[in-house]
Parts: structure tokens; sequence; C-alpha cells
């Protein structure tokens, strides 16, 4: 299972992200990753932003397993349930080239 | 009209209860800051006041929290490390309140007083939705929360993991970006999103930076031109967040890695990350700001803050890099003269970055 993070846009516009891949992760960091992912539903998220915010942080999730799952959202738009998740991929985060 | 809230305060004194409009709006005008606090509140919660908020999302104006007397009215909220579902957190210091012992308490407050000074001073608009609106702030958002923003109604800081980022209310540019969302929301209302967003995330810079310079003083040599300077923690070497001038903030950073941010049309960003680039794109009219104002010379408030404020104005939610360029210029003509030194200036400066 292959994970592509991308957190953009906050007033500081950094753009920050991780690629993951399971199968290259340690057991127990893949086995989390993978319990944090079926609990986010991703598939129910799509693509959600708060009309009013300004400055919100903007988060793009997609994994791609036998189907591929993206799922985004800015600070005010996020599910309860997908805290976890990106606390695990913030993280990993680091800086990336824009769309990169 | 049933006003009814279950708002509580520290001492635990709560309002709920059935109060008349009109005695709810005397309350919100009590010298008393806590009764006057209870009751904004409920006017600020109201299952009523909510139902309004929710078919105004594209109509602010209306749904600002009306100060007191109509002029400079402050209130800052400490979150205590609270999110969202906390906001806004517990009133620290209202208007006319001294001060605190909490440095982000402090600065909320007095550059959220400089930002409105500078408005009501240098364009003459009374607040956010020139009709007095609170300006309120709450401070200390999250854990280690490495942003700042603007949800609609108020804005938010945050502390800063201490090794990218420092307390957001450090700098005076900040807060005068966060409020000028509020100013945007209220006039052109531009939707945040591609050329609009990047136009609104402009202006937010753009005023931001001239209530600094316009707190210290400075002509437009004078100014640094950098936004979020004071915020930047000790784990980056960047400068600042983003410059107006034709250089980098920051390059090859371990943290932060380059500064995405484009000084001319030709390599405008395209992608769908940032709203469609409306952090990175900005870069382009900022860039074009900056050279009008060093072109004009003196104080950029005085002139090109001038032309860009009234293009403000002018402006609608869907309004796009070529509409900004020719309401500035036509803004310039009209207020300085056809082919004055500001006219050419501004229309020179939109060239230099590829219009």
């Amino acid at each position: 299972m292959k994970i592509r993070f991308r957190q953009t846009g906050g007033f500081g516009g950094l753009v920050l992200g991780c690629d993951l891949e399971t199968s290259a992760l340690p057991t127990a960091e893949a086995q989390e990753l993978t319990r944090l992912i079926k609990k986010a539903n991703l598939e129910k998220i799509q693509t959600r932003r708060s009309e009013k915010g300004r400055d919100l942080q903007i988060y793009e999730i997609a994994v791609e397993n036998e189907i591929t799952v993206k799922a985004s959202f800015d600070d005010m738009s996020m599910p309860a349930n997908i805290g976890p998740l990106l606390d695990f991929l913030r993280q990993r985060a680091r800086a990336v080239p824009l769309d990169g | 009209m049933i006003m009814k809230t279950d708002t509580s305060t520290d001492a635990g004194a709560g309002i709920c209860c059935i109060i008349p409009p009109h005695v709810m709006d005397r309350l919100a005008q009590s010298s008393d800051a806590r009764i006057r606090q209870l009751a904004m509140d409920a006017i600020a919660n109201s299952s009523a006041m909510r139902a309004v908020r929710a078919t105004m999302a594209m109509m602010p104006a209306l749904a600002a929290i009306p100060s007191p007397a109509a002029k400079r009215h402050r209130l800052v909220y400490d979150l205590k490390n609270g999110e969202f579902a906390d906001l806004p957190g517990q009133l620290i210091r209202s208007e006319g309140d001294p001060k605190t012992d909490d440095i982000a308490e402090n600065e909320a407050y007095n550059y959220a007083g400089s930002t409105y000074n500078f408005y009501k001073t240098v364009l003459g608009r009374n607040s956010l939705d020139d009709h007095g609106m609170t300006l309120i702030s709450s401070v200390h958002f999250g854990r280690r929360y490495n942003n700042a923003f603007w949800n609609g109604e108020q804005m938010c800081y945050g502390d800063g993991d201490g090794q990218i980022f420092i307390r957001f209310t450090k700098s005076v540019d900040v807060v005068g970006h966060e409020l000028t969302h509020g100013v945007v929301s209220n006039t052109c209302n531009l939707v945040y999103f591609n050329e609009p967003g990047a136009l609104n995330e402009h202006f937010a810079d753009v005023f931001g930076t001239l209530v600094k310079q316009w707190r210290k003083r400075q002509t437009a040599k004078q100014g640094d031109w950098l936004i979020g300077a004071e915020i930047m923690g000790p784990g980056t070497t960047a400068k600042s967040l983003r410059t107006f001038k034709a250089e980098k903030a920051y390059e090859n950073d371990a943290l932060l890695g380059t500064d995405p941010q484009p000084k001319n049309l030709k390599n405008k960003y395209t992608g769908s990350a940032d709203n469609g680039g409306v952090h990175i794109n900005s870069g382009i009219p900022n860039h074009a700001f900056y050279l009008g104002a060093m072109e004009i010379g003196g104080k950029a408030w005085e002139k090109m803050g001038q032309i860009w404020y009234k293009t403000m104005l002018k402006l609608t939610s869907n309004s796009q890099f070529k509409d900004m360029v020719q309401s500035t210029t036509e803004t310039a003509a009209t207020l300085y003269g056809n082919n004055s030194r500001e006219h050419k200036a501004v229309m020179k400066a939109w060239k230099s970055v590829g219009f």
C-alpha cells in the first residue's frame, strides 16, 4: 500500500509531505498506519473545504492499494476521526517540491 | 426572537434566559466588560444567529459582531491549547483593560490596535466592516501549532513548535495580514481559489506590511518588505516566510525547502495544491506592489496603499489578475492624473512582472 501525503497552505504557505509504502516500513509501523487508514474512512471524505476560513492548512492524502482513494480537507473541515492518521503523517512530513 | 445560550464564564455564572433583542443590544453596550461579553456571546451563539450565519457565508458583512460604540473594540481570548471546538476561549483582555503577564495576549491586543488605527487613520475605514466590528483574537491555539488563521469571524494564533516557528503574534504584519482577510471578506470577498485567492492573499500581505511600515514610520526604501520575519524559529535559516523583493525568503532550507513564490506571471503555479496556489501566486502581485512603491518613493501607504485600497473596494469575488492590473492602473490615473508619476509607476510595475 502506497500513501502520499501533502500539507500546503497555512499562513506560511509551506509545502510539506511524505510518500510512504507499508512494505518498506517496520512491521509495527506498517500495521499502525494500516489501522489508522482504516479508521479514517478516507473514501467518505473526498474534498472538503471551509468556505470562510483563510490561511487554514490544507491536507491531501492518497492511498493506493487495489484501488486509489483520495481525500482533501482543511483544518476546519477535518473529520474528527482522521486526527490520529494526520498526526502520524505530519510527524513524517518534510519539505517537498511543489507537486513533487 | 428568543435569545438562549448556555455560555458560561470562569465564575460559573452563565446566561440561560429569554431576553428581548433590544435589551440584549443594551447589555452589549454595558460599561461592565463581563456583562458586555456575556451579551455579545449570547448574540453570537443564539440559534437564530447561527441559522442566519449558515445562509450568509457569502455575505460576511451582515454577520459581523458589532462593537458596543462602533469604534475600536478589541477582545483577546486565551484558548489555553484548546482548538476549534473551544473557540474563542477565555476572555482575558477587553478594550481599555491593562496589559496582562502573557506576551502573546498583549501582542494580539496591541497589533490588532495598530491595524485598526492604520485602517482608520490612513484609509478612513472603521474596522473590518467599516462599522466598528469587534476585533476578536484567540491566542495559544492548540499545542505547538504552526499557524495563524482567520476563521471567518476572528483571528487565531498558534504558539509555533519552537523550531520552525515561534508565536505567531510576534509579527505585526502577521496580525495585519489576518485582519485584512476580514476586510477583504467585507469588501470584494475574493473567493479563496486560484487567481482570486492569490489576490486575497496579496491584499493581506500588502496591508500587513503597510501596517508594519506605518507603525515604524518607514519609507518604502527603509521597509524590509518581509512577511513573518519575527516568527521564524531557531531551526530554520529562513529570513521570513515571504518577501516582496526579487529574492527567495528561504532556499534549500532543511525544514522548509525553497520559497515557492514566483515573481513573474510566466512562472505562475498552475497546480491544485494550496487551493490553486493562493499563497504561491500572490508573489507575483506582491512583487509588482513593491516595484511600484519603490518607483514612487516616500511612504508606501500614502499613494500605493491608497490605490490598492480603492481597488479592493472595486473588485468582485471572481476578479482575476488582469482585473487587478486594470483596476489599479485606472485608480492610479483617477487619483493622481493620467500619465502622472504614480500612474506610470503602477503600469511599469505590472509590466515588470509580466503583464
